[in-house]
């Protein structure tokens, strides 16, 4: 028998404790009042063999109880048969799908692997998982079918196939502690993986599962394996030209540090436009760039740039581009002669100009005066009656609208006519956003925006209050349009009814509302594969082939969706088009192996002894105390395959003893009652 | 024979449910037999008692000259006196008395006392009484005066047994104050050596006193029993002493039967009467055995 605590036995030191009492009870005789002493004779006091035996036997049990209450505590075990326990046991074969597992042979080593364990482990309780970025279980077998094996498994082994994502053993782990958790029997974890040290979570703790009791690597990658990974980007300024930015990073191929060499080939419609031969030091990150070739006559401005030499994984070889035309949105601020503030425009235009992709037109004039070309308008209107029907219109027309307020009296023109102080110079701060809405208000700092002058608005049954000051006035509100987009803001913009233009939301703000206005803008121009792409509503996706993602009939709301595979995709919706690229992880085509060190380490937290070769003092305590906690929680639920738990007998004894020592205690004191 | 008398009077713990300590000697003396007692000592009575060599110092008037004319020889004419005498009760009120049950070695005392002084007063005897503990606390002189019971028996009625027990002084301090023969009764437990007993008993035994005594018991005091070890606590000195209840048992009452002993034999030396009084037996025994005693002493 062995002990999890053994210091709870310095508690049989309370041994003494009842040892004491009884010397007391047995030193104190009953008194008796007796006309003289003259012819007694005083006697060393022996105990009576009938007391003795008595208060003996309540001390053995008052002993014995506190003996059993420090064992109980030191959490006393016994070893199990090792035969019986390797059978309860439930097994969690994981096989790693990312993208990395593509690579030659590991997919297939993997497989092997998977399928030799399934027969090893014959009619266990198994289930059969597959990760990437995230886990999913495939197949599941109970341990009392006995007849039929597994070949149930090994059928859906068959049909897998590596993903595009990347892994991260952190995320795994944690996912399968959560699932360990619902299981009676000590799990055990079988990792089929290429270990890939890119996979390694950033906080290391992350990989200690203490629902998991084993684990046991199946690696099946190689360090020999040689991948260069390829990223690149074309972008046209003049419409005429373009240039593309290439960048490689190769990886693994051993301990070698020597250079290789590469070519790497631009081609637009299956024409060679470039072709460069090109060194690389595997483990650093090699950046060129081609500049000035000639834009393709195509009407899809589509490029690839693709490695002719081969390596492990050869997805990650070629990509596909769209040159970036470079075009910016036009925005244009409307002024006129009867305008009470010229800061405004200046301000706007100077937070719309900080973003090179926009183009500011400041027009004096009518709405009629705006191109035909230019959607986007920024006007000053009084809004203490209504909105002229020219902007009205101008919006019905498809177009969107800022319209701020310019019957707000700033700052320098009230100082006579407010008596608060309190607003005068403390402002009002922003009360509530609507979080939910496509601008993205909430993610906007609004710590030190304050609004010394604001002005009553007539809301609309359809309008919609996007802001509001801590007063409750509106701020910014939505009006609803047939086709176009109108935002109203309480506020002239002119730094004095408000220091808004000064803040650094207000540059948020503008850019919020400038996505909001432009569809091109509201979706981004690349995401990573297995990264979700959050879609405004009303927009359509179509994938490289052709294929609709998300038709226009799925979606009346904003949305997201995850792409799977890399290449270029189409945003489509009303007002145009958008290209966004899927592309592959640059981490998970690194295809070095984790080091032996960390490897070891994560074993260790699964193991009795820490190794020596951990150098994280701080890590070894923490995994001490956590695999002592481990230790306890196997031994209570008693799925320790190992030990047995011996308190499942020591607590019954103990009610017991308890029990007895009551019945003997108030024995003693009926007798002691009754005088007899 | 004691027996038969025995059953017709009450026990002592009936005995303390009546209402006065008078009625209490009345329903007691009332069932023991009445006889007068005689005289202890020879006075001027009619009834011829004995002839005496006449000594020198003898009072000449008690010359018998006409057995002196007929044989020319000088005797004295003794008289069996017909007349009354004292009686001192001396009652022991120490805390040891206080021990007992059914009712305590004091409360049997008190009921002897009180017969006991019930009975002089029928016969018209003079009545002391002297209750003592460490020393005397209260005496009244011997008297003949009706109101010497009544007194005797308020003066019984609110005695309790308080402190400690010092029989020798108590005799010395009244020796010199009982000056008249009579009959001196002592009711104690007698917890005091034989000898020292002895030597306090002989100066009044040699003054004339007759001298009885009773010895107050409790049964438990005879054979007391433990089950347990047990602390005896001491009534009087309030000690207490741890004792095996293998010594009770064997030991102890030999002691006390030794000790008891010894005391009758220093009541026998000084021509005392010895009577034991259990307080749980009732008191027409000891006092048959006292009349019995008087009746013999009388001849």
């Amino acid at each position: 028998m062995s002990l999890l605590f053994p210091l709870y036995f310095l508690g049989l030191l309370g041994l003494a404790l009842p040892w004491i009492l009884h010397r007391f009870s047995d030193q104190t005789p009953p008194e008796l009042l007796f006309p003289s002493k003259q012819f007694l004779e005083s006697t060393t006091p022996p105990v009576s063999r009938k007391r003795t035996l008595r208060y003996r036997a309540l001390l053995a049990l008052r002993i014995l109880s506190l003996l059993l209450l420090c064992l109980l505590f030191a959490q006393p075990w016994i070893k199990r048969d090792n035969l019986a326990s390797v059978n309860e046991q439930h097994h969690m074969i994981v096989l790693d799908q990312s993208f990395s597992m593509q690579a030659e042979r590991r997919w297939d080593a993997a497989i092997d692997q998977a399928n030799e364990l399934l027969q090893q482990l014959g009619n266990n309780s198994i289930e059969l998982f597959g990760f990437d970025n995230q886990i999913q279980i495939l197949a599941s077998q109970n341990n009392e079918i006995q007849s039929g094996g597994n070949t149930s498994l090994q059928a859906v082994l068959n049909d897998l196939q590596p993903s595009f994502y990347a892994a991260d053993y952190g995320v795994l782990m944690q996912r399968l502690d959560r699932l360990a958790a619902d299981h009676d029997l000590p799990v055990k974890l079988w990792l089929i993986s290429d270990m890939q040290a890119s996979a390694l979570p950033v906080q290391i703790n992350a990989l200690y599962a203490p629902n998991i009791r084993s684990v046991e690597f199946l690696p099946v990658g190689t360090d020999d394996q040689l991948n260069v990974h390829l990223m690149a980007e074309a972008q046209s300024t003049n419409g005429a030209t373009f240039s593309v930015s290439v960048s490689l990073m190769a990886s693994g191929g051993g301990t070698s540090t020597n250079s290789i060499t590469r070519t790497v080939q631009i081609k637009a419609a299956d024409k060679v436009l470039e072709s460069r031969t090109i060194a690389i030091v595997p483990g650093e990150l090699t950046v060129f760039s081609v500049d000035d070739l000639t834009l393709p006559a195509s009407s899809r401005l589509e490029l690839s740039v693709s490695l002719l030499e081969s390596d492990a994984l050869l997805a990650d070889n070629e990509q596909k581009l769209v040159i970036s035309s470079g075009a910016s949105v036009g925005v244009v601020l409307l002024t006129s002669t009867q305008q009470r503030s010229r800061s405004a425009p200046v301000f706007m235009a100077t937070v719309l100009e900080t973003d090179s992709a926009v183009e500011v037109q400041s027009i004096s004039g009518t709405v009629q005066q705006i191109p035909d070309d230019t959607s986007n308008l920024f006007v000053g209107r009084d809004m203490s009656v209504d909105i002229e029907l020219d902007v009205l219109q101008y919006v019905d027309q498809g177009n969107s609208a800022l319209v701020y307020n310019e019957a707000v009296v700033g700052l320098s023109e009230i100082t006579d006519t407010v008596d608060s102080s309190d607003t005068l110079f403390a402002g009002l701060a922003i009360g509530s956003v609507n979080e939910a809405h496509p601008l993205a208000l909430g993610s906007i700092n609004w710590t030190g925006t304050r609004f010394f002058a604001t002005a009553d608005l007539q809301l609309q049954n359809d309008d919609v209050v996007l802001i509001s000051l801590s007063s409750g006035q509106p701020l910014l509100i939505e009006r609803s349009s047939a086709r176009g987009r109108l935002l109203l803001l309480n506020d002239p913009l002119d730094g004095l009814a408000s220091n808004l233009p000064l803040q650094p939301a207000f540059v948020d703000l503008m850019q919020s509302i400038l996505n909001y206005f432009d569809a091109s803008t509201s979706v981004p121009d690349q995401v990573l594969v297995g990264e979700r792409l959050s879609l405004p509503a009303n927009v359509q996706l179509i994938d490289a082939q052709g294929n609709a993602l998300i038709e226009l009939g799925d979606q009346s709301q904003s949305s997201s969706v995850e792409l799977e595979v890399p290449g270029i995709y189409t945003a489509l919706n009303a007002r145009g088009e958008k290209s966004i690229r899927a592309l592959l992880d640059p981490a998970e085509a690194d295809l070095r192996a984790i080091e032996p060190d960390a490897l070891n380490a994560w074993l260790a937290r699964y193991a009795n002894e820490v190794p020596s070769s951990v150098d994280n003092a701080a890590n070894e305590a923490v995994d001490s105390e956590e695999r002592t906690a481990l230790n306890v929680r196997e031994l209570i639920n008693n799925r320790d395959p190992d030990r047995q738990a011996l308190w499942r007998w020591l607590l019954p004894s103990l009610l017991l003893l308890v029990l007895l020592e009551s019945w003997f205690a108030n024995r003693r004191l009926n007798v002691r009652r009754d005088g007899s | 024979m004691p027996a038969p008398t025995a059953n017709r009077l009450l026990k002592p713990e009936i005995l303390a449910r009546l209402g006065s300590l008078e009625l209490v000697a009345r329903t007691v003396v009332d069932g023991v037999t009445t006889g007068l007692h005689r005289s202890p000592h020879f006075g001027f009575s009619q009834e011829f008692a004995e002839y005496r060599a006449y000594n020198e110092g003898d009072d000449l008037r008690y010359v018998d000259w006409n057995v002196y004319a007929r044989t020319d020889r000088t005797y004295i004419k003794r008289f069996q006196g017909e007349t009354n005498t004292s009686v001192n009760v001396l009652l022991d009120t120490s805390a040891s008395m206080g021990f007992g049950a059914p009712v305590s070695k004091l409360m049997q005392a008190v009921y002897l006392a009180a017969s006991l002084s019930y009975i002089a007063r029928k016969q018209h005897d003079a009545l002391g009484l002297a209750v003592f503990d460490e020393s005397v606390r209260e005496y009244q002189p011997a008297s003949a005066r009706p109101d010497s019971l009544p007194r005797a028996l308020t003066l019984l009625e609110r005695i309790d047994a308080a402190r400690g027990t010092n029989i020798l002084t108590a005799l010395e301090s009244l020796r010199a104050s009982i000056s008249r023969r009579g009959l001196l009764v002592v009711v104690s437990d007698l917890y005091a050596n034989a000898d020292d007993l002895l030597s306090a008993l002989q100066p009044l035994a040699h003054s004339g006193q007759d001298i009885a005594v009773f010895h107050i018991l409790d049964q438990a005091e005879l054979t007391p029993s433990a089950k347990t070890i047990s602390a005896f606590k001491d009534l009087e000195t309030k000690e207490s002493v741890i004792v095996d209840p293998q010594y009770l048992q064997n030991r102890y009452p030999e002691k006390f039967a030794a000790h008891c002993e010894s005391i009758e034999q220093a009541c026998r030396r000084v021509g005392a009467d010895y009577t034991r009084v259990l307080n749980s037996e009732p008191l027409d025994a000891s006092l048959q055995a006292y009349m019995r005693f008087r009746e013999r002493r009388g001849r």
